[in-house]
């Protein structure tokens, strides 16, 4: 990513968005618990407003990382620009691409020192595509879809920029994944279905089955331990530093090591990989462990996916670790 | 009309993990930047002709000048209730545990109130509320939520620019550090103003002399505990007809003819009387009571009080 820090993006992913969703999971075992016919009415609107806020601003979340990053390995991504069916519905609605760049960009610095998103939408009512504004999670344009949202809360970029709202978002506008954002207009407008290998992270692997949700690997470790997956924390020599904490139970191991430490893993269960985001480094190791033949799957959203859930860890294990250049004795 | 700039309240180096480039920056953009937009919009209105002026154009322009102000008096607000040590004094502990019902009942309120607005935006002010002589802990989700009429004397900043620099997404420990540099001794003074400021005037009915009346929650109460109290209901016969409604466990009486059951009652328990609101026919009908020697009050909402405070209620037969 270009211009915005990791601690910003991992800080806003792991307490924010995985704080929306955790207070979304808790609000609904409470709406599951609930005597419709006996419940006072303050507490039903006390938590359906905060299960709408919650519920809209996972959403908004989700549509914000989608929204950026380049395509690659962190290539900078200032020079792309919307696919052209996207360039052609913008022009369409807004004049231009630069008539609806200035729109969006001013609604989002105008929310600077207050909180909100600004929202690219496509609205079927309409018939196009529509710049919104929201002053919370749960202002809404109703029945449009988002295609791009910018989050102008002030968790978005103090940490980097402070107060310099409009700072933050020329370099988010540096960093809009157009290939991305354009094929959500096309799922939008019905053009593609969700499954369309475009909506995977990069690096993911693209069968369904080689993929394991956070949600679904804390349940899968609830089981007797003999059906409890193997846990593979893999992880870049150059990576490490950014690493604190782990699995419980998980082995740390370099991707580069892979055809010595192959040899020691089970074929017996599954296998859960995961490393820091759920990109390529867990996306490659699962495509060659399967191809191996391994019932391997691939963490999606890495461990900072497993933190945005709550779920829990321990201290880095470096014991199982290869070339550690830095290992001493 | 131009607002003018207040300096900063607090001496942002003395403040204990607040940092003076988060005290700044805070003053400077978001303090700064709230008076700056009120005074653009300030003038925006000034040359307006509102007789022409669209309702999307007046609308918006006041929504804004509202959330600015607001974001100007509360951000004042905030600098002038940070500086001290965090200690009490003797007088707010006592307010505070007067109201409250302790010190650290009200404080655990606060924090938790602040804890909860983490990671979105928003205020939590300790409130006078004039109508109640009392204090409260008031949410507000963003700038312009205030409680009519409430004179708020601590303001604890919400939103994400009042911490993030510091403190990352961890709300809590900002919360925790605003509470340990709150300037108590500036607080009790603010709060003796806000304490003069009167509440809302009482309704007064010169008419009916000094004839006394009982609020719907102490008869409520009296009834309740089973105190001696004669409660009557005196609307007009008009208001009790057959499928109208009546307070349970409550007589109606016609107060048109009182000499016929002013014998029912007993000049030894006092007695209530009540019409529709609580205007002439039940005050007419206590004084003609206490002229005859009964220690009679009369209900200040009336029926509609009753039905107000959720009284069970049942249909005349």
């Amino acid at each position: 990513m270009n211009g915005l820090s990791e601690r910003l993006l991992v800080s806003h992913y792991v307490n924010n968005y995985g704080g929306a969703l955790r207070r979304l999971n808790a609000i609904r075992s409470r709406l599951a618990s609930i005597d419709w016919t006996q419940a006072p009415t303050y507490e039903v609107n006390g938590l359906k407003r905060e299960e709408l806020i919650a519920s809209a601003s996972v959403i908004l979340h989700e549509v914000y990382f989608d929204s950026l990053g380049g395509y690659g390995d962190n290539p900078p991504t200032g020079k792309e620009e919307p696919p052209e069916e996207l360039a052609h519905a913008l022009e369409r609605d807004f004049g231009s691409y630069q008539g609806w760049r200035a729109e969006f960009v001013a609604m989002a610095k105008a929310l600077g020192g207050g909180s909100g998103w600004v929202i690219l939408a496509w609205s079927e009512r309409l018939g196009r595509l529509v710049n919104h504004w929201a002053a919370d999670h749960a202002h809404n344009l109703p029945a449009s879809v988002p295609v791009l949202a910018i989050d102008m809360y002030e968790h978005a970029y103090h940490l980097d920029f402070g107060a310099k709202a409009a700072a933050y978002v020329d370099q988010v506008m540096l960093n809009l994944n157009w290939q991305r954002i354009g094929a959500r207009y096309r799922l939008a407008i019905g053009a593609v279905a969700a499954e369309d290998p475009l909506f995977l992270p990069y690096g993911a692997p693209p069968e369904k089955d080689a993929r394991i949700s956070a949600e679904e690997l804390k349940a899968a470790l609830a089981h007797a331990p003999d059906r409890r997956p193997m846990l593979l924390d893999i992880c870049q020599p150059r990576d490490l530093p950014r690493r604190t904490d782990m699995l419980p139970g998980a082995q740390m191991h370099a991707p580069g090591a892979l055809p010595r430490w192959i040899k020691d893993l089970p074929r017996d269960r599954p296998i859960a990989v995961y490393c820091i985001c759920g990109f390529q480094v867990s996306g490659k190791a699962v495509t060659e462990l399967r191809r191996q033949g391994f019932d391997a799957r691939a963490v999606e959203g890495g461990i900072t996916a497993w933190h945005a859930i709550g779920g829990a860890t321990v201290p880095m294990d470096l014991s199982t670790y290869e070339d550690l250049p830095h290992k001493t004795g | 009309m131009r607002y003018k700039l207040k300096q900063i309240h607090c001496r942002p180096w003395t403040l204990s993990y607040l940092s003076v480039k988060l005290i700044e920056s805070h003053y400077e953009n978001n303090y700064g930047g709230a008076l700056r937009r009120l005074n653009a919009i300030t003038e925006q209105l000034e040359s307006l002709d509102f007789a022409n002026t669209p309702a999307h154009v007046l609308n918006g322009l006041k929504r804004e000048e509202l959330v600015a102000l607001n974001s100007t008096l509360l951000h004042e607000l905030y600098f002038a209730s940070m500086g001290g040590d965090g200690q009490p004094t003797k007088k707010t502990a006592e307010v505070l545990a007067r109201d409250f019902g302790s010190l650290e009942r009200w404080r655990a309120e606060f924090r938790a109130m602040g804890y909860a607005l983490g990671g979105g935006s928003g205020w939590v002010l300790l409130t006078y509320l004039p109508r109640d002589g009392r204090l409260i802990n008031q949410y507000a989700a963003e700038h312009s939520q205030a409680v009519a009429s409430g004179v708020p004397i601590l303001a604890l900043d919400m939103y994400e620019h009042a911490y993030h620099m510091d403190f990352g997404a961890n709300a809590k420990a900002y919360v925790d550090t605003f509470l340990r540099n709150v300037d108590w001794a500036a607080l009790e003074q603010r709060y003796e103003d806000a304490a003069k400021v009167p509440g809302p005037r009482p309704l007064e009915q010169p008419e009916f002399g000094d004839i006394q009346s009982i609020g719907v929650e102490e008869v409520k109460e009296m009834m309740a505990a089973g105190k001696p109290v004669q409660v009557v209901d005196v609307r007009p016969r008009a208001s009790v007809l057959r499928g109208q409604d009546i307070a349970d466990g409550v007589q109606w009486r016609d107060p048109e003819q009182l000499q016929q059951w002013i014998g029912e009652l007993s000049k030894s328990e006092p007695v209530v009387v009540y019409c529709a609101y609580g205007f002439h026919v039940g005050c007419k009908t206590a004084i003609k009571l206490r002229e005859a020697g009964f220690d009679a009050k009369y209900m200040n909402s009336g029926h509609s009080g009753w039905r107000a405070i959720g009284h069970p209620i049942k249909t005349n037969a």
